[in-house]
């Protein structure tokens, strides 16, 4: 990956709309510009002192600053080996007040007081833009993403690569889960069981929380939506897979659907309607002649025409890339242009709770001749005998 | 009976008025989950769509709490919380609809405190909204201090989710054997957490393997590598689980084939250590950095100071895995009853063994209660 290349696209467009400096925290945005990964999240581990200011630091020109909270600095540290692009790693130590710390980046960059403008990831905390203000009054705050968004959308050759390793890799998940699949087991037991082949064929990890469903009739168990649990596979089910991994910082995001044992003239059909809708999507998502919305627009029809349109409940997909979800969105609002290179999750889907549930999930990529799927895994329904 | 909403929004209140905050803002994350009952969604962070940042809840003295949603967030709500205000999908400004949310609570000229989880993004529209509020952090100081002494509900819930990491640990040391890798009983970790009923780990299972010559420079910081736990080798467990938001950090070691003396004479340190140092955990009566010390004059006793790991003996846990305080210097206030602290002592001898014992504890009267309850007799896999 070209990541010098991308920092100057970035500090070129700072220029241009007078943004003196970018922080961007430990999240898709550091990673995409400069190859530093990200760590798991954990929505529970929170506490390290001068964690608020960690991350990098990005003026009109130069490289990049890092600035870490002690704890867990060493991850930092171990980061920007390698990278020329990254100028070094500051460590707060506890002592240092990180507000103290803060002020001295800002200085470094030549930002004491005065007018200024200072871009912020959307995910940073919002720590951040209170100790910002307090140091520098007159500051405007803005968001980070219309400066880096736009490049993200469009993915270069390497990308490209990147995600198709992703996508292979995904692959070889659902095929060595498959022989997994029956009578009794849970739909924990195999989303385990797909996490621990994500890990083990050389992900990150996954990219989100691994959805396996089971959906029979009298289903058991409360709440409007279906979640992966304990539930056990029974004859007559049918089987929905949501899953994706994180392989080389790049986010795949895949589905299929399975039955176990013969499925009903009516369970065919519903496939087959959800096959024909994702397909016709990918055929009009053809390079500059079709927008996100009209993509979604035609998906729904094949499955309203076919009388189940309340069974499709969610926008037909979404950007991917270094994050699993990003935009543009695949919904009935977003009138962006599809551009060649711009990868998107393609995923019809028709769920009657305590009936059925059917879905198919692709990365797709929008080329000149339409969306071309990623996976190599065929569109059947995998009936289980 | 006062239900316990009432309670912790009576406690949030007074707190707001203590450290002059008007208004509160939380993201989703152990505040909001304190103030409403409601879990937050585990990846939350996973950007969903063009205004997910407006997820908030914002109460004020006179005005009761209301949670703002994201429509994609709207899905499996239990609160307490009566005014949910969910987003429209195809509401074209995001903005606005967060403003005309605030305006109820008048913020012109107000202080807001902001939870230390909320997204920039968010901080921008609040700020945007209210431009003549002065915000000011509540984690730091406000929600943070609040919430060291945990309620009686927050209690039983602390030990739930010990009781399922005990279990977790049970079931997996069952299934260890010569040549897994540490990879592996990570990942077999993560498994029986799920299957004792926890939530999903409260950080990913640490496993980290030393000794048996192999690997003589691995440091303890890397965990759950491909060594092969081979014989000699000691493992040092730390994990937890989270249960309905509450987390455990804990740990015990396990030694693969015959153990050395001096790893299981270290090992039986340690583990004396956390039950001679629970008896002095008196509420009111000794301090962070006292417990800290009183954990290295044990050790000392036995002649382990030169691998003894001194930095942090443990820390407050709750809705997060790390809270204030932490069991070292300079923390000088005298610990009180029902805070929650972990006891971690670690031995290290690079290259020959590490070993470390780590249990979650409740601060009493008459000293501090365990509330995981795993055996301390050493675990030997052959």
């Amino acid at each position: 990956m070209d990541y010098q290349s991308r920092i100057n696209e970035v500090q070129k467009s700072m220029q241009e709309r007078s943004i003196d400096l970018i922080f961007l925290p430990a999240a898709a945005n550091l990673y995409y510009l400069t190859g530093i990964r990200r760590q798991l999240e954990h929505g529970t581990d929170h506490n390290r002192y001068g964690d608020w200011l960690t991350g990098g630091y990005i003026g009109q020109e130069g490289p990049v600053q890092i600035v870490a909270a002690r704890m867990g600095g060493g991850f930092w540290v171990n980061e920007a080996v390698g990278k020329p692009w990254v100028a070094g790693v500051r460590l707060i130590m506890e002592p240092i007040n990180p507000i103290t710390a803060l002020q001295e980046t800002l200085a470094g960059f030549g930002l004491n007081g005065g007018a200024m403008r200072i871009a912020v990831d959307e995910r940073a905390w919002s720590r951040f833009a209170m100790a910002t203000r307090e140091l520098l009054p007159e500051v405007e705050l803005v968001s980070a993403n219309e400066l880096i968004t736009p490049l993200r959308m469009i993915k270069s050759q390497d990308e490209l690569d990147a995600m198709q390793r992703a996508s292979d890799l995904t692959d070889q998940v659902f095929l060595n889960i498959l022989p997994r699949l029956k009578a009794g087991v849970t739909e924990f037991d195999i989303a385990h069981e797909i996490d621990y082949q994500f890990v083990t064929l050389g992900a990150e990890y996954t990219s989100f929380e691994t959805g396996v469903f089971f959906i029979a009739e009298e289903m058991d168990g409360g709440g409007k939506t279906i979640r992966t649990g304990m539930r056990k596979l029974r004859y007559g089910d049918s089987i929905m897979f949501d899953f994706g991994g994180l392989i080389d910082g790049y986010a795949s995001d895949f589905g299929r659907s399975a039955h176990l044992g013969e499925p009903t003239a009516e369970y065919q059909k519903v496939h087959d309607t959800v096959i024909k809708s994702q397909a016709d999507a990918m055929t009009a998502m053809v390079a500059g002649k079709c927008t996100a919305a009209e993509a979604n627009r035609i998906a729904r029809k094949v499955i309203a025409d076919a009388g189940y349109d309340e069974g499709f409940t969610h926008r037909l997909g979404h950007g991917i890339g270094v994050t699993v979800h990003e935009p543009p969105f695949l919904d009935g609002t977003d009138e962006i242009i599809l551009q060649e290179n711009m990868v998107f999750t393609v995923e019809p889907s028709i769920v009657y709770r305590s009936r059925f549930g059917n879905r198919i999930e692709d990365m797709v990529v929008i080329t000149p001749e339409g969306g071309k799927p990623m996976s190599k895994i065929e569109r059947q329904l995998f009936v289980i005998d | 009976m006062e239900t316990l909403a009432a309670r912790r929004l009576a406690r949030i209140r007074a707190s707001m008025a203590e450290w002059g905050a008007d208004i509160l803002v939380l993201n989703f994350g152990p505040d909001f989950l304190y103030l409403t009952g409601m879990q937050g969604p585990m990846y939350y962070t996973i950007l969903k769509g063009p205004g997910d940042w407006i997820t908030s809840a914002i109460v004020s003295q006179d005005h009761d709490p209301v949670i703002v949603l994201h429509p994609w967030f709207n899905v499996d709500v239990h609160t307490w919380v009566k005014d949910v205000r969910v987003m429209e999908r195809k509401e074209p400004n995001p903005n606005e609809f967060l403003a005309k949310i605030l305006a109820e609570f008048n913020p012109a000229g107000k202080t807001i405190a902001t939870s230390k989880l909320l997204w920039g993004q968010t901080m921008l529209a609040f700020q945007e909204a209210a431009p003549t509020a002065r915000f000011i952090a509540a984690g730091d100081t406000m929600m943070d201090k609040m919430r060291e002494v945990k309620d009686d509900e927050e209690i039983a819930l602390m030990q739930e989710v010990a009781t399922i990491t005990d279990v977790a640990l049970a079931e997996t040391i069952k299934r260890m054997r010569v040549g897994m890798t540490e990879r592996d009983v990570s990942l077999e970790v993560e498994y029986q957490i799920r299957l004792a009923g926890g939530d999903g780990p409260s950080f990913t299972a640490g496993i980290i393997s030393v000794g048996n010559g192999s690997n003589p420079n691995r440091h303890i910081f890397t965990r759950n590598t491909d060594f092969v736990l081979d014989p000699g080798v000691t493992v040092a467990f730390d994990f937890g689980a989270i249960y309905k938001g509450y987390c455990s950090d804990f740990g015990r070691s396990v030694f693969i084939g015959d153990p050395l003396p001096e790893a299981l004479a270290a090992y039986e340190t340690i583990t004396t250590g956390n039950l001679a140092v629970m008896k002095q955990m008196k509420a009111g009566h000794i301090t962070p950095t006292g417990v800290a010390n009183a954990m290295r004059d044990h050790v000392a006793e036995r002649g382990f100071t030169e691998h003894y790991m001194y930095e942090g003996l443990g820390h407050a846990i709750g809705l997060e895995v790390h809270e204030e305080p932490w069991l070292r210097p300079p923390y000088d206030e005298p610990i009180k009853t029902n805070m929650c602290f972990t006891l971690e002592p670690k031995i290290w001898k690079p290259g020959v063994f590490y070993v470390r014992c780590e249990d979650v504890v409740v601060i009493g009267a008459d000293g501090a209660r365990p509330l995981t309850h795993a055996p301390y007799e050493p675990s030997v896999v052959t």
